[in-house]
């Protein structure tokens, strides 16, 4: 095979440049958190329940210990610190105390020599349990016993709801909740719990000090958050507790809680050995959060010209056994339940609970995705029963700045949603291909199941929009460090620091970009993030680092710059980039007390053609057209590619994605059982990017990573609709409600 | 755990039994070990002794499917049913006499709930999750056998030669009784060595699944015309390959609430397979 | 009869021949990645679902987490560090750098090898040989398309 010259690429904002992780990904080099090794480590196991609700009589590890080459167990006991820890709320144990919640709840941890001996002790160790009755139904759960002896989000703000397992409850009262219309629609949706599926399990090497701290190397979304948790934890300051950012294999909003680090920490420190920790596929199905299962009301009051008069919604989110970031859920859910339109009433009630089911926490367009399915399914129906075009109704309806939303806030900055229907709507739909096809490219894939019998098409549309960045008057920020010097030919060299975490998506290069950009040089270099050596970027989530990291980048570069200009031969600058205050929501009225609740808003639309064998229940997406309102495109074939991949989680929740409890037991925690979009599932995207500046934003960036999430399920599910004519309220839309129809 | 690599029929199968396990393909098996579903002191690899090759009607029961999926001597259902079996990487490795054997992917046996096919008292998969589940043959347990190939073999009427006998691939599944949850009728130690494959005038598979892609069959139907008639064999449905005369017999169908929807996709597959075949 | 509980085996990986003492159960992903210390072939699924695992044994494409490293002995074995040279990405390899087919990474070596071995059968393969020779590697990532237009694109 003939071979051409490596090339790496360099670039500025707005160009396309060559991820810098490319080549050691293409050739196998790149360190992924588990391909991490010290000398001397042992290999760390996690004893998980069985149960989803059960009393813990008793443990004995007294087999397990005296096994060759364990080297530790351990049990809540031997948590020296906090027992508890949390993103937002520290509900969860780090070792299960008297009682387990869900199923796979971490009991005991074992370190031993190899991987196979921890295993086998770990089977050794001898949990008794008391099963009892698991709260599994979420309509059900405000009635049950409550799972939390003291409710963990009570006196944090939150709207005063006293109902057992309430993890938090929001009524948006907007204009008069009770405004008539001319026309109503009405329906009830629902939403399956959808995985992550992050292709690198959970993965992680704690390595002692040798002074009673501890540096974990992990692959995380946010290494100071990780740290603030793990640190009170192990009882140590936070500077005894370094965490490094080691190759991330993929997140979507799983990892941004704790996994391996406390367990692995303990055991590193217990053992004073270094210890890795490496789930399998099955043990990463119970060891993150997942994306909240929804049953959403909603009804839409109408003129008969199609102007909406009043929204209204109840959205009930399955919170699971803890916390996790469901206070952040549940707020978008409702804040987004609306849809990108200007409505002058609503009323939006959105409860999310505690449960015996797998803990679900963020997951890409959190809140927003559940929103958007059961919104553009009402938009749907309106259109329908007004006899009036869907895209029409859409552009009638459009929010555009200067509009009031639900929560009172003023759309201000950019927000071109009527432009991004517009848009998406005059995408050319592809013809239909003539047939006969190669059967993958029918309804039925490979399967072979048709030549054309019983096919129909469909076209669907929806438009979504959500936040970027933090919201609710959390003081969100992100620091970058950069150091100056003078190189060898007097040229200037820098270096930058980030902490904000490259889970894939790119924000290397954003960084870079940016840094390049500013110090008008090539010669820049990103080092390894670390909480040792710069203050916290915020997390990888939320469409946020982009923005965030561009603003910190600039703003250290800038100083730094000047600083070195001023004759400085070597500088070294750490600056903390804020982005506009964002203020609560009143917890009685929902309404913003102050100019916002979030710093600003990114929507998208979308066009889908399926193809749908009515008889079978078999789909085929024949394409995907959007577009989306990107703010600036800083790297704008990676902007590209989040939309397509973004794009592919959707049409998985709307065809096929859904994790399966019984009793709150995963019973499909496979890829075999548990079905992911392969390249025959997913049709060539065509995006438009919309660039219309963000005033508040570096650059005038925005998010990028969500919007294509939160429209595809509810754009595919609409073309679904609209080949079968039925009313499909349930995601995944899986052959077996297709079938007969 | 131990490897043994005999070096005839014979001693593979007087090595079998006990805690020994055969490997061939591995793609069933070394899952299953690593789940502990199947525990194994030993492994007798089958690799040197089972044939493996086409000639004339006759298939060794080592061939991959791989290599079954592109030979145009092979009858076309067999052909298409190995071709739609997990993932080319895994066809390049997997072997048509394991393919007949693998495991049901039912989530309560495969999780280790004390079922029916466990030597439990009760299927689980009834009362429970069992929307992939069996639409025939389900009284006792509901699994649904996961093999597309065995439909079509037994669509195609193949008979299989093992290390002790001749018999129709219709004898060699079984639902399981009270007395033996086993699935096939085959005994300890003995070993599946070559399939005798009848040419039919014409033969289809029509698979329908979760995805456009590898995925295990909701419904599997093979369809292979002869001389005298169609037969029809499915795959998806029963806790073996199950065979019908005709559609109409899928009103004899005893779902599960979950699983009523296979006989309504059943329904047109059949008429599909038997369009493509007449 | 051979009996092997633990055996010494050889294998030829990317040109090297390796001679390793492997348990019987010991799987071909972990002699490579923890034995050999080739960690570019990545498990994702240990269930023989992802491909991310996928190499070359003896010129056949199978997925290393479902073979045993013993079932190996006496192969050639080809995984992602085999493909570059020196200093030299294979076309494929730089076709996915240019066409941003990759964004984790963690599935790129198993796509690589994958398209590797279609490319060596099927030089100019049709749009549909394409899709279908990667249909056993999943990527949770791009959605595909960029992966399809790199493999394309090397292709011609």
């Amino acid at each position: 095979m003939s071979t051409t010259a490596r090339r790496l690429e360099l670039g500025r904002v707005g160009e396309t440049t060559r991820r810098v992780d490319a080549i050691p990904k293409v050739t196998g080099e790149f360190a992924y958190a588990s391909d991490l090794f010290a000398a001397g480590m042992l290999w760390g196991h996690t004893v998980r329940s069985p149960h989803a609700h059960a009393r813990i009589v008793e443990i004995d590890i007294s087999q397990a210990l005296a096994m060759a080459g364990v080297h530790g167990v351990l049990t809540h006991t031997d948590v020296p610190g906090a027992k508890t820890y949390g993103l937002e709320f520290a509900d969860q144990p780090v070792l299960a105390i008297d009682r387990v919640r869900y199923f796979g709840e971490p009991v005991a941890l074992v370190a031993a020599e190899h991987p196979e001996q921890a295993r086998r002790a770990a089977e050794r160790i001898q949990v008794e349990y008391e099963p009892l009755e698991p709260v599994v139904d979420p309509e059900r759960a405000t009635e049950q016993e409550p799972l939390h002896e003291e409710n963990p989000t009570a006196g944090h703000g939150f709207r005063d709801d006293q109902r057992p397992n309430v993890l938090r409850s929001i009524a948006i009262r907007h204009g008069d909740p009770d405004a008539e219309g001319e026309v109503s629609v009405s329906g009830v949706y629902e939403l399956g719990m959808q995985d992550q599926a992050f292709l690198g399990p959970e993965s992680g090497l704690a390595v002692p000090d040798g002074e009673g701290g501890v540096d974990i190397y992990v692959a995380t979304q946010w290494l100071h958050v990780d740290r603030d948790q793990v640190a009170p934890c192990l009882g140590l300051e936070k500077e005894q507790v370094r965490i490094h950012l080691s190759g991330v294999g993929g997140a979507f909003g799983g990892r941004e809680d704790l996994s391996m680090q406390v367990h692995g920490a303990l055991l590193a420190l217990h053992t004073s050995r270094p210890v890795k920790m490496v789930y399998s596929r099955e043990e990463s199905f119970v060891g993150h959060v997942h994306r909240h299962p929804a049953k959403i009301w909603m009804e839409h009051r109408a003129t008969k010209a199609g102007r909406l008069v009043n929204v209204r919604a109840q959205i009930l989110l399955d919170g699971g056994a803890y916390a996790s970031s469901s206070a952040a859920v549940t707020s978008n859910a409702a804040c987004f339940a609306v849809g990108p339109y200007s409505v002058d009433n609503a009323l939006i009630e959105c409860t999310c609970v505690y449960s015996n089911n797998p803990p679900c926490g963020a997951m890409r367009g959190f809140g927003a995705v559940q929103s958007c399915f059961a919104h553009e399914a009402q938009m749907d129906k309106l259109a329908t029963a007004l006899g009036i075009d869907p895209v029409e109704l859409r552009l009638l309806n459009a929010l555009a700045p200067g509009d009031t939303l639900p929560t009172g806030q003023k759309v201000s900055g950019s927000f071109p949603a009527a432009e991004v229907i517009r848009r998406a709507a005059e995408l050319p739909v592809p013809e239909a291909e003539e047939l006969p096809r190669d059967p993958i490219r029918l309804p039925g894939g490979a399967g072979n199941t048709t030549h054309g019998q019983g096919v129909k098409r469909g076209v669907g549309f929806a438009v979504g929009f959500k936040n970027v960045c933090y919201s609710e008057g959390f003081d969100d920020a992100c620091a970058a460090r950069v150091r100056l010097w003078k190189g060898a030919d007097d040229e200037l060299v820098g270096e930058v620091h980030c902490a904000g975490a490259e889970v894939g998506q790119g924000v290397t290069n954003v960084i870079l970009q940016v840094a390049r950009t500013e110090l008008g040089t090539e010669n820049v270099a990103l080092a390894p993030g670390s909480t040792a050596d710069v203050e916290s970027s915020g997390s990888a989530s939320a469409s946020r680092l982009t923005w965030m990291a561009a603003g910190a980048v600039r703003l250290a570069c800038r100083d730094a710059l000047a600083e070195f200009e001023a004759g400085r031969s070597a500088v070294d600058v750490q600056r903390t980039y804020h982005h506009p205050r964002t203020a609560p929501l009143d917890p009685e009225t929902g309404q913003v007390k102050g100019d916002r609740v979030h710093v600003a808003y990114m929507c998208a639309a979308m066009r889908v053609v399926v193809e749908v064998d009515v008889e079978l229940g078999l789909t085929r997406v024949v394409w995907i057209g959007t577009a989306q309102d990107v703010g600036k495109a800083l790297n704008p074939q990676a902007v590209h590619g989040q939309i397509e991949g973004g794009t592919a989680q959707g049409l998985g929740l709307a065809l096929m994605e859904e994790i399966q409890t019984r009793d709150g037991l995963i019973t499909n925690a496979s890829f075999t059982d548990y079905l992911i979009p392969t390249t025959l599932d997913m049709p060539p995207v065509e995006a438009e990017l919309i660039e219309e500046e963000e005033p508040d934003a570096p650059y005038g960036v925005k998010g990028v990573g969500e919007p294509p999430t939160v429209v595809s399920t509810a754009a595919v599910v609409s073309a679904l609709r609209d080949a079968t004519g039925s009313e499909l309220a349930r995601v995944p839309v899986r052959p077996d409600e297709l079938a007969g129809l | 755990m131990q490897l043994l690599r005999p070096e005839s029929v014979e001693a593979a199968a007087a090595a079998l039994g006990n805690g020994s396990v055969a490997l061939a393909g591995g793609t069933d098996l070394v899952p299953m070990l690593r789940d502990r579903l199947v525990s194994a002191e030993t492994l007798v690899e089958l690799k040197e002794v089972v044939p493996r090759g086409v000639e004339g009607t006759r298939i060794g029961a080592g061939t991959t499917l791989a290599e079954l999926e592109v030979d145009p001597e092979i009858p076309a259902a067999l052909r298409e049913a190995c071709a739609l079996a997990a993932s080319p990487q895994l066809r390049s490795m997997g072997t048509i006499g394991g393919n007949l054997l693998q495991a049901t992917r039912c989530w309560y046996w495969r999780l280790d709930f004390p079922c029916f096919l466990h030597g439990g008292s009760r299927c689980h998969a009834r009362e429970g999750a069992h929307r992939e589940h069996a639409i025939f043959g389900n009284e006792r347990c509901a699994s649904a056998h996961p093999s597309d190939p065995a439909a079509a073999l037994l669509a195609l009427g193949a008979r299989v030669r093992t290390s002790r006998r001749e018999l129709g691939l219709e004898e060699l599944y079984r639902l399981p009784t009270e007395d033996d949850r086993n699935v096939t009728a085959l005994e300890p130690g003995e070993l599946i060595l070559e399939l005798d494959v009848p040419r039919p005038e014409a033969s289809v598979y029509l698979k329908a699944m979760d995805r456009a892609r590898w995925a295990f069959p909701l419904v599997g139907v093979a369809a292979a015309r002869f001389a005298d008639g169609v037969r029809l064999a499915l795959a998806g449905v029963a806790p073996i390959p199950w065979r019908l005369d005709s559609e109409t017999d899928l009103d004899r169908a005893t779902p599960l609430p979950g699983t009523a929807y296979k006989v309504e996709l059943a329904r047109p597959l059949i008429r599909r397979a038997l369009h493509s075949v007449t | 009869m051979d009996v092997v509980t633990s055996q010494t085996i050889g294998v030829e990986v990317n040109g090297t021949t390796y001679e390793r003492e492997v348990e019987a159960r010991r799987l071909l992903i972990h002699l490579l990645r923890d034995d050999l210390d080739l960690t570019g072939s990545h498990i994702g699924c240990d269930t023989g679902n992802c491909g991310a695992c996928s190499v070359i044994l003896d010129r056949t494409l199978v997925k290393s987490c479902m073979v045993l490293a013993i079932q190996a002995d006496g192969a050639s074995i080809e995984t992602v560090e085999g493909l570059a040279g020196e200093e030299q990405l294979t076309p494929l390899q730089q076709a996915f750098s240019d066409h941003h087919a990759l964004q984790c990474g963690y599935c790129t070596p198993g796509m690589l090898m994958s398209a590797t071995a279609l490319l060596r059968e099927n030089p100019k393969p049709s749009d549909e040989e394409i899709a279908k020779a990667i249909q056993g590697n999943i990527c949770r990532c791009t959605g595909y398309w960029n992966i399809f237009e790199a493999i394309k694109a090397a292709s011609e």
